[in-house]
């Protein structure tokens, strides 16, 4: 199977935050989520992957190509890019972002452009700083989708909009990978879209990549269970994945095969998954 | 590269009318050569102009995602500089003309080494001003291109004015080797500023 991305020992370093060390792939046809809180090193990766930031270390390709290759630039016509915000020039209006981009990709498809437009109900017309930020990101993806590429790289890409917008531009995506040469590299807070569309997931903690794995396979290696104190002792400390306190008792992230018999377990969602090996990280 | 001054033509489109307008205006109240020369120089700020609209955009960290390299874009902004400085040069002469036939102005004759000269200069100025703003944001350059123009501005005044001894104006055959001069320095100048303005770019986001 061919990678889309293939990231080795990347390392990253600025006063006061390291990206350390990263390591992962994004098998071609898949869609990987980087998930970690602020400031975990998920929108250096994306620069370091763009090469807008040159890295202190490792190697990184997208699409059989190193980023540091003179010809990645050129490259990056099969690349569609949503950042944390559409930053087009303000004046401009939908049809002239349409007849800048159609100069600068070599791809680029009026009528999917247009179609994308009308889809989304987005006025050619209006100038972008008369959008709103729903509208602002929708016109984002219309043009990262209008030149054929054939990875998709969004940074918060669904950050800030509300739920019916979220839960369109997430059915977008899930048509773009069902062409199977197509992949997906997407990095946001909230994991619930994640955990709807993503085949992989990565998670960054302060800088170091904890995991990146197949999002069934994690899910199916953990249970949650519910704990009071004395059910908590008994357990043994290398057994505790990640836990979580509170007045009532104790959430408590085990291997599936770690959870005794006296206890419930379920299967965590993403979202607790998360929270548990991060926050819980701190309770322990 | 079409993408990229496309995009800045839509951004300075309105600005641009104005300032069309203006220097029409300008050109039919004064005939003098010094309007050219302020034309051209002020072609020059227009690339500056662009840069602040693509700041408060943040258009760079989108254009770094797209095929194009730290470069093109800097590049871009040099092309948005020679181009407009021939066009705002030509709607000054159309100026100079409509105000001799319709308000009676003296005649406007061309001379070719003049504009050559302002066009170099403006071009100098460019390959001075271009990297200090790829470096520091389009603010602190502002500062700095005003600094240049009040400096070439005053040379320019001490140099016209009239002297205490006897002084003829250069030959001909002198000011078509001053122009030559000053297209070389400008070629070599804007080739040496483009490369650093790359490096500076890269810098900046790096």
């Amino acid at each position: 199977m061919k990678n889309a991305i293939e990231v080795k020992n990347l390392t990253k370093s600025f006063s006061g935050f390291t990206l350390k060390d990263l390591t992962f792939t994004l098998p071609e046809g898949a869609i990987l989520g980087l998930i970690g809180e602020n400031g975990a090193g998920k929108s250096t990766t994306i620069k370091l992957l763009l090469h807008a930031l040159e890295a202190d270390s490792g190697s990184a390709s997208v699409l059989n190509c190193d980023v540091k290759d003179p010809a990645y630039a050129a490259l990056k016509n099969r690349i569609g890019v949503v950042l944390d915000e559409a930053y087009f020039p303000e004046v401009l209006t939908a049809r002239q972002v349409g007849k800048v981009l159609r100069h600068a990709y070599s791809d680029w498809q009026d009528a999917d452009y247009e179609a994308y437009l009308n889809r989304f109900s987005l006025p050619d017309d209006k100038m972008f700083r008369n959008y709103s930020r729903g509208m602002k990101m929708k016109l984002a993806i219309a043009a990262a989708l209008s030149h054929k590429p054939q990875l998709l790289i969004l940074d918060e890409a669904t950050a800030g909009l509300d739920p019916l917008v979220r839960d369109e531009i997430v059915d977008l995506f899930y048509e773009f990978t069902r062409d199977p040469s197509h992949s997906i590299l997407i990095s946001s807070h909230i994991i619930s879209d994640l955990e709807k569309l993503c085949d992989y997931v990565a998670f960054l903690h302060k800088g170091n990549l904890l995991f990146c794995e197949e999002k069934d396979a994690l899910l199916d290696r953990y249970c949650v269970v519910h704990a009071d104190e004395a059910a908590l002792r008994a357990l043994p400390n290398s057994a505790i994945k990640g836990i979580r306190k509170n007045p009532y008792g104790s959430e408590i992230l085990l291997y599936a095969e770690d959870v005794p018999a006296s206890l419930t377990a379920e299967r965590p969602t993403l979202e607790k998954l998360i929270l548990l090996l991060s926050k819980g990280d701190a309770a322990k | 590269m079409k993408s990229l001054l496309l995009k800045d033509y839509y951004t300075l489109k309105k600005n641009l009318g104005v300032v069309l307008l203006f220097i029409l205006g300008f050109c039919c109240l004064m005939s003098d050569d010094l309007v050219t020369v302020y034309c051209a120089f002020y072609a020059a700020m227009l690339p500056v102009t662009a840069i602040a609209y693509d700041e408060r955009a943040n258009w760079n960290s989108l254009a770094v995602s797209m095929p194009y390299s730290f470069r093109d874009l800097a590049l871009g902004k040099y092309l948005l500089g020679y181009l407009l400085m021939p066009l705002v040069i030509l709607v000054s002469y159309v100026a100079k003309l409509l105000s001799h036939y319709v308000f009676h102005r003296p005649a406007v004759s061309f001379s070719p080494l003049p504009i050559m000269m302002a066009v170099c200069g403006a071009a100098i100025v460019l390959a001075f001003i271009l990297p200090i703003i790829f470096r520091f944001g389009s603010e602190k350059a502002r500062l700095v291109y005003l600094f240049i123009v009040m400096i070439v501005a005053a040379a320019a005044v001490l140099l016209m004015r009239p002297l205490p001894f006897n002084v003829s104006m250069p030959a001909l055959s002198s000011l078509s080797v001053l122009t030559a001069i000053l297209f070389a320095a400008a070629v070599v100048l804007n080739l040496v500023s483009i490369r650093i303005s790359t490096a500076m770019l890269k810098r900046r986001f790096r």
